[in-house]
């Protein structure tokens, strides 16, 4: 125990003789966890200047208020862990990077660029961890196609019921989960049309993804359509599995490589030149398979041919205009999904999507760069605090007096249409692509975007 | 004190989640901004409230625990690092108390984020004008604590300049305020002394900041060079040509191209040798003209180009590129250090060739990127820390940098702080004279030494230490090393300083009280002084004064109009001008805190004062601050000697910053209506009004007369400025009234209108109530025919100057401004007949802090005793 009466400690010695520097810089010690992923993103650890930046920008430093639970914390618990202070399961360490959201929003606030998505997957796999029983069904059944088909089958089953909408308002778990899953049916209603374009643009193949797939089948769809409409030829990739984001994420790289390679399989397969992605998480993944894959010999250049040509479907349609269609006269805001915004960096073209739709209204939502906390199964797996982050985001949105927000992922559709639902709200969730589709139909036989 | 004790006794406070006691908890904590250093706090707490901080402060103080207060943990001198004490976080405190936009001003607790202040009044217009580069993380708290500035402060002030008032708890557990937030502070300026005290006072509970108005017009220029001295050149060039830009910084290569391989990137030249990144705002008639201005000198200093931002988001990207230069430097290499040090401007030129020779001779890269306005620099070192010689090396180079900068005349932490990095340089620019006094400021708030123990001041400096060694007894035998002391002008003493001293000492060695005494010209203001013994200040030579720093050394003896004719031959003024005679000195304008119709631009003598020496009344010297605009090392000794009437010392020198004077200055009269409610209603509107005045006064009937200028009320502006500036300023004055132009002269008349034996009285309040307060004190019935009257407008205060065989007026002007001002006010009474000091003016040194900083500086009270209505010991 310290000395209280005196609390002076160390001090540094005289300045010009001996500044001060000499006894107090840290000279590192070799890694104390050799050959593990963190060992080899140390120097992503090195790059963080302490500067505090991305505190800000941290929805859970921002709700929970203590800096452990903050970028800057959490990469000082990693090199603790990388210098030995601490141990790779020590309880600490595993509750603060557990409860990281993953979003990534502490990378673009990032000066140093400081690859904190990556160093953080590095932990999630160095570190030991019990997955709670939730996680580890999850990534199980997502990792086995033969699994996710019937269990996504059965949800859409059920929300066909409309149970969901009812066990929507309870409290917990399981009310939750059951409102995310109601959120899940297509708010858009449209007249079926015939998407006529040139494909002048080359080919594109589309990642169906599980979840966008399974409950966001009408989505997926549209992404066809619009796709089309914009003169993109639409290719199929049979054979295509889950992206694998959620298991990277939750330190399982190689569950995350093994579906890495299938799908490089399978897109290098289907030949297209391009590859369409609609679910944020999922486009994020695939362009980091080239880091995934960097080790693998027999994979790395293809992987990293493949990540070069993934694009998320807006990114496509801004670049091709998008071709305008009939009026839409709706009230619309926008929030960004993390993986789009702060981990692809893609700010402007959803926005550009929306804006291209006559008659609508975009009203800008406040804060629509933080994460809503759905973080892929985080929402799942630590409800309270996915809440917590939730919060602000809805009293955002309800300022806005908007009828629909649009997202383009998955988890977030969900997250905000679930948190929509539990407190009432009228607004419901919306994909970009729904919108824009819903305007060709409107409009029948789209105008041309004459250049 | 074991953890196992305490934590319990915080969690009841706090709450057990709030309370971290386990190692790996506390290892986010060992680290702030500056990451070279760890340090262990034995336990941190978290309070969510104001009430929940003073708990776990008197449970501390309880139990004499240590403690460290942290904000954001931006700091860069270490000084938010707790070493076994009790690390007590802020920054949960996020809560926008109140924003009072009428008033331009806001309450908030410690632990709001700089920029969050800025964004919560941006749609009124305003904002909070100190904006550090670590502004979208760091905490209010921090910035009063460090006192902290950022590249707008060239134009703007630092945090003193922009902190009304604050809510402090003491170590002890004792709540008190600080500043005045409705009016003028009276006594002591104990806001100003714990403002940059970095956490030793005690924790900032809340604080009221001024918002000031966003600017009508920008123009933010991109200079490019191709040569570092070229850039150099360019800023001494802009500085000594008077434009007083917004910002003025420097990047140099190396920084420029780690931010253009950030995410902030921002388009700056890669292949420049250094960019300027300059800004000039005001009204926007003025600004185009200083742009122009500001890019001739730069091409004349061979910049490459020079391009202005051509909207608001171009404006934001190059903003944005700057002030997150220093974290994209960790891209460079795995470690860093940062420097932050200050030297004159006009030394700026030969500091960065002689900085660049010491990188090359230790082979090392130094990156500048700094505050160039002010002089001062960050020269930062990326490098690697596990290479044992290159660490070797950036020592050396770093400690060389620091002696060429204090060689230059300049200082050791110009915005950072001392911290615990700073703590070794601290004797290169403070005696240990210095040192002890500010020990003794710091024993005021804080005499058990628990409140971030170790930092500012080396404690081998506090000689008084055995009278707390009860306390710590162990803090002496830790003395750091002592560094010799290089002969810098100042180590050198004049024969003046050293024969007050003498005179000071004998007066307490044979108990007989002194009367200081400038040039005698006001010795009848404020109460009387209970000393037959007068200690002359006499010496009145001009120490050092280079016009192109536009700063001025000077012997408290001199008088203002010798100041001023020297400033003048440059084309430079001072910006103090005391009501009084020109005779009246330098000392007695500090001590005394007077101010002119000129603080209306320029704020009080508080705001213009760099530094000074002073002969405490235990017969120390000492100094506070230093000669270089931009100084935050040791503890604030010049903000406590302003003011103080000489009760704590005798101020011997200073260093006042100085002003260019315009291109064109002009005086015009705006005459005011004759009826107090349309009076009321011009005032009113002439706040709205965007101008951009030296002076604002508006003077009553009587006052008009005696300095000949009619007979009517009037608002007297001075308007100072480019040529556009000034016309445009008339065109706006005169959409309120006719308007005449003046001559310049009547400013010295106005200082000079009070008869001998007047009763002179201030009333200040809320500069929203002050309007309708003048016009109902300038309505003819009411005192102007008896009363000499006269207001600056900004600044809400009123001066009443009555004549000798006017008391009754007094007596009624008392009563009908209490019967008409509902809202706060405060009154301060410059002369009053003897008699009547008891009755009408409670003493400024009623609370205990006041008086304990009394009996640290002036322990005998041989120093002008009574005349702050204290008893005579
Ligand atoms: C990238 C970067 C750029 C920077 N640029 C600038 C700049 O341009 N100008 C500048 O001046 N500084 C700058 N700084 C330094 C730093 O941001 C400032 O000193 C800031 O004021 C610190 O605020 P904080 O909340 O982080 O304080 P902390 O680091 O947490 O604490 C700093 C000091 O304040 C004390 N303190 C904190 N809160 C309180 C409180 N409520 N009551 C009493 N004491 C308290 C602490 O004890 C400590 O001594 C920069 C830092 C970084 C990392
Ligand atoms: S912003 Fe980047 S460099 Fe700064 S503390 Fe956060 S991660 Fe580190
Ligand atoms: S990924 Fe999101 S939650 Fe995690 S540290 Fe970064 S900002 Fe915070």
């Amino acid at each position: 125990m310290k000395d209280w009466s005196t609390g002076t400690g160390r001090m540094p010695r005289a300045a010009v003789s001996e500044p001060p520097l000499a006894d107090t810089h840290s000279a590192r010690t070799a890694c104390a966890v050799p050959g593990t992923p963190l060992d080899l993103a140390k120097a992503g650890i090195d790059a963080c200047v302490h500067c505090g930046f991305c505190l800000q920008a941290c929805p859970t430093y921002l709700s929970l208020q203590d800096e452990n639970d903050s970028p800057r914390g959490r990469i000082l618990l990693m090199r603790a862990v990388v210098e030995g202070s601490l141990a790779p399961d020590d309880p600490s360490v595993r509750e603060h990077i557990d409860r990281c959201l993953g979003c990534r929003g502490c990378e673009t606030a990032c000066p140093s660029g400081v690859p904190y998505g990556h160093l953080l997957e590095a932990t999630r796999a160095t570190i030991a961890r019990d997955q709670p029983f939730v996680a580890r069904l999850v990534l199980w059944v997502f990792g086995h196609e033969w699994a996710l088909r019937p269990a996504l089958a059965a949800a859409r089953m059920l929300r066909a019921t409309r149970i969901p909408a009812v066990l929507g308002r309870l409290p917990g778990k399981l009310g939750l989960a059951m409102s995310m899953l109601d959120s899940t049916r297509s708010e858009v209603k449209r007249a079926p049309y015939e998407p006529r374009g040139s494909a002048a643009r080359g080919s594109a193949a589309i990642l169906r993804g599980c979840v966008m797939e399974g409950l966001f089948t009408e989505t997926n769809r549209a992404t066809e359509r619009v796709l089309a409409v914009n003169d993109w030829s639409v290719v199929d990739a049979p054979g295509q599995r889950c992206c694998g984001a959620l298991h990277a994420h939750a330190g399982d790289l190689e569950s995350a490589r093994a579906l890495a390679r299938a799908n490089d399989d399978a897109f290098e397969r289907s030949g297209a030149e391009t590859i369409a992605v609609n679910a944020a998480g999922c486009g994020a993944m695939m362009k980091e398979y080239a880091q995934l894959l960097a080790d693998d010999p027999a994979y790395a250049a293809r992987a990293a041919a493949l990540s070069a040509r993934v694009r998320d479907v807006t990114e496509l349609l801004a670049v091709a205009g998008p071709a305008t269609g009939g009026a839409l006269p709706l009230t619309v805001t926008y929030d960004a999904p993390c993986h789009l915004q702060h981990a692809q960096r893609v700010v402007a073209p959803p926005l550009a999507v929306l804006r291209s739709i006559p008659a609508l209204t975009l009203v800008p939502l406040v804060e629509s760069d933080q994460c809503c906390g759905a973080a892929g199964i985080y929402n799942l797996v630590k409800p309270e605090i996915s809440e917590a982050v939730l919060e602000p985001k809805l009293a955002h949105i309800a300022r806005t007096g908007a009828a629909l927000v649009a997202t383009g992922n998955p988890g977030c559709l969900m997250q905000i249409g679930a948190g929509l639902a539990r407190s009432r709200s009228a607004a419901r969730t919306v994909h970009p692509v729904d919108l824009l589709d819903a305007s060709y139909a409107a409009g029948q036989s789209p105008a041309r975007k004459r250049e | 004190m074991p953890a196992k004790v305490l934590a319990p006794r915080l969690a009841a406070i706090v709450g057990e989640r709030r309370v971290l006691a386990r190692q790996s908890e506390l290892f986010t904590y060992t680290a702030d901004g500056l990451p070279g250093y760890r340090k262990h706090p034995a336990i941190a707490v978290f309070p969510g409230t104001r009430d929940e901080v003073v708990r776990v402060v008197r449970t501390l103080a309880e139990l004499r625990v240590p403690f460290v207060a942290r904000g954001a943990g931006t700091g860069l001198s270490g000084g938010a690092l707790a070493d076994g004490a009790v690390l007590l976080g802020l920054q949960r405190l996020t809560r926008i108390v109140d924003v009072d936009v009428e008033n331009a001003r806001a309450v908030v607790e410690p632990g709001v984020v700089n920029s969050v202040i800025t964004r919560a009044v941006a749609g009124h217009g305003l904002h909070f004008a100190p904006d550090p580069s670590s502004q979208a993380a760091c905490t209010i708290g921090g910035n009063v604590a460090e006192n902290a500035g950022g590249p707008h402060c060239l134009k703007y002030g630092v945090t003193l300049n922009h902190v009304l008032a604050l809510t402090v708890v003491l170590p002890d557990g004792e709540i008190v305020k600080l500043g005045n937030p409705a009016g003028e502070s009276t006594g002591y300026d104990l806001l100003g002394a714990f403002i940059g005290s970095e956490g030793c006072f005690g924790v900032v509970l809340d604080a009221t900041v001024k918002l000031t108005r966003d600017p009508q017009g920008i123009r933010t220029l991109l200079a490019d060079f191709m040569d570092v001295d070229d850039a150099a050149r360019a800023v001494s060039g802009i500085i000594a040509a008077g434009v007083v830009p917004a910002a003025l910084e420097m990047m140099d290569n190396p920084t420029i191209r780690a931010v253009e391989a950030s995410v902030y990137a921002a388009g700056y030249p890669t292949d420049a040798a250094a960019v300027l990144l300059i800004e000039v705002d005001g009204l926007a008639a003025g600004v185009d003209a200083d742009a122009r201005r500001v890019e001739q000198i730069c091409r004349d200093a061979r910049a490459r180009g020079v391009r202005v931002a051509s909207d608001a988001d171009e404006r934001a990207r190059l903003w944005q590129g700057r002030k997150k230069a220093f974290g994209a430097m960790g891209r460079v290499a795995p470690h860093l250090v940062v420097q932050d040090a200050v030297v004159p401007r006009t030394k700026l030129p030969e500091t960065l060739a002689a900085i660049r020779a010491i990188g090359e001779k230790h082979g090392v890269m130094v990156c500048n990127v700094f505050h160039a306005g002010d002089g001062n620099l960050h020269p930062n070192i990326p490098y690697d820390a596990t290479d044992p010689d290159e660490a070797r090396r950036v020592e050396a180079a770093m400690s060389e940098v620091m002696r060429v900068c204090i060689e230059a005349g300049g200082t050791i932490t110009g915005e950072h702080g001392v911290g615990l990095d700073k703590l070794g340089y601290m004797p290169l620019v403070f005696s240990e004279d210095s040192l002890a006094t500010m020990c003794r400021l710091r024993d005021v708030f804080d005499p058990e030494r628990r409140a971030n123990p170790g930092k500012v001041v080396p404690v081998h400096s506090c000689r008084e230490w055995g009278r707390h060694a009860a306390v710590a007894p162990r803090l002496a035998d830790r003395s750091p090393a002592v560094v010799p002391v290089p002969e810098a002008p100042w180590s050198r003493l004049r024969e003046e300083t050293l024969r007050i001293r003498e005179e000071i000492r004998a007066a307490i060695e044979s108990r007989t009280p002194l009367r200081i005494v400038g040039a005698g010209t006001w010795l009848d203001a404020m109460r009387p002084v209970d000393a037959e013994r007068r200690l002359e200040v006499r010496d009145g030579d001009i120490v050092d004064y280079v016009p192109g720093d536009l700063t001025m050394t000077a012997r408290a003896g001199a008088s203002l109009a010798a100041l001023a004719a020297a400033a003048r031959e440059n084309g430079q003024c001072i910006a103090l001008d005391p009501f009084g005679s020109e005779r009246g000195t330098l000392g007695a304008t500090l001590a005394t805190a007077s101010a002119g119709p000129l603080a209306h631009a320029f704020g009080t003598p508080r705001d213009n004062v760099l530094g000074v020496e002073l002969v405490t009344g235990e017969g120390t010297i000492a100094r506070g601050g230093g000669r270089v605009v931009k100084n935050v090392a040791g503890f604030d000794l010049t903000r406590l000697a302003i003011g103080s009437w000489g009760t704590l010392g005798v101020i011997t020198e200073a260093t006042l910053r100085l002003r260019a004077l315009p291109e064109r200055d002009a005086t015009v009269a705006l005459a005011l209506p004759a009826q107090p409610r349309q009076t009321a209603d011009v005032l009113a509107r002439l706040r709205a009004l965007p101008l951009a005045a030296w002076t604002l006064e508006v003077i009553d009937a009587a006052v008009a007369r005696a300095v000949g200028v009619g007979d009517r009320p009037l608002v007297l502006a001075r308007l100072a400025g480019n040529e556009p500036l000034v016309a445009a300023q008339e065109r706006e004055l005169a959409s309120l009234g006719d308007l005449l132009t003046i001559d310049g002269a009547v400013w010295d008349r106005l200082r000079t209108i009070e008869p001998p034996g007047a009763t002179v009285v201030r009333v200040s309040t809320l500069p929203v109530a002050l309007p309708a307060l003048l016009a109902d004190a300038l309505a003819p019935e009411a005192l102007a025919s008896r009363t000499l009257l006269h207001a600056t407008l900004s600044r809400g205060v009123i001066r009443c100057i009555l004549p000798p065989d006017a008391l009754g007026v007094l007596t009624a002007l008392v009563a009908r401004t209490r019967e008409h001002f509902a809202s706060p006010r405060t009154w301060v009474w410059e002369k009053l007949p003897p008699e009547e000091w008891s009755a009408l003016a409670p003493p400024p040194l009623g609370d205990r802090l006041a008086r304990r900083v009394r009996d640290a500086f002036d322990p005998q009270r041989v120093l002008n005793p009574g005349i702050l209505g204290e008893v005579v010991a």
